[in-house]
């Protein structure tokens, strides 16, 4: 068998690194998916501010759509059907339940904060000011996010 | 000590099986796309890798368009664990042995 020598090995070590980096950018999914939930994310706080009355049934299409769209993501069809060619795999970055949550934890606290703030202050239709914040910071930085929990995860 | 696998010296197999190693499932033309290789290339290398069942294939329909889907198998994850092993101390020894006899100025 030849050996390589340590430059090729070097290159080698390399080469499979930026596989997973290309993988981990790869799984953030297509841009108009980013979009569309954002956009979701604000019609949902715009209705349930402008008919109060919609608020209970139109959570539970939201829940609903949330399970299908996670479930979705897990299969290769869903997968490919929202424009993610390639879903990362757990055993590559393994990370406990537990500390993926924690490292959430703060976009969760800003946002609940800023709920309660809306809430509290009695803002004249709130929601929709608090749904337009939260869809855009989706559809702006909910990529940025989810690459940096991915990448957060790979140096663990 | 690990050894190194005779399928992966080969640069290309090996960036296809470590594309696959961070992914649960991966779209054949992502693969193509990620390696820089035309179909029938990455198609010659799948089979190798599946027929030493480092790579499990799988096929069907995305609407009324065909697709194709790679896994790295538990065979194939292991050996690469193994490789990597062994690539990492060639280039361990290579280091310690630059730091026990450094070059003259």
């Amino acid at each position: 068998m030849n050996e390589p020598t340590p430059e090729e090995a070097a290159a080698a070590l390399r080469a499979v690194h930026e596989g997973k980096e290309q993988v981990i950018k790869s799984a953030l999914g297509s841009r108009w998916m980013w979009i569309v939930s954002g956009l979701i994310v604000f019609l949902y706080c715009a209705a349930t501010d402008l008919f109060p009355a919609t608020g209970s049934w139109l959570t539970w299409v939201l829940v609903a759509f949330v399970l299908v769209f996670t479930a979705g993501l897990r299969t290769r069809v869903g997968s490919t059907l929202l424009g993610r060619p390639v879903t990362v795999s757990s055993r590559s970055l393994p990370l406990p339940l537990k500390l993926r949550l924690l490292r959430m934890a703060p976009v969760f606290g800003i946002g609940i904060t800023v709920g309660l703030l809306v809430l509290l202050l009695h803002l004249p239709h709130g929601g929709i000011y608090y749904g337009a914040l939260a869809g855009l910071y989706i559809m702006f930085f909910g990529p940025r996010f989810q690459l940096w929990l991915l990448r957060r995860q790979d140096r663990d | 000590m690990a050894e190194l696998d005779q399928l992966l010296l080969d640069p290309t197999r090996l960036a296809i099986v470590s594309l696959l190693a961070a992914a649960e499932w991966a779209e054949f033309g992502f693969v193509r796309d990620a390696v820089r290789l035309s179909d029938s290339a990455l198609s010659k290398q799948v089979t190798t890798l599946s027929k030493n069942d480092y790579v499990e294939v799988r096929k069907g329909y995305v609407g009324k368009r065909p697709r194709t889907w790679l896994n790295l198998t538990g065979t194939g994850r292991g050996r690469l664990a193994e490789h990597i092993c062994a690539l990492q101390a060639i280039a361990e020894k290579a280091r310690s042995d630059g730091a026990r006899h450094p070059r003259d100025p």
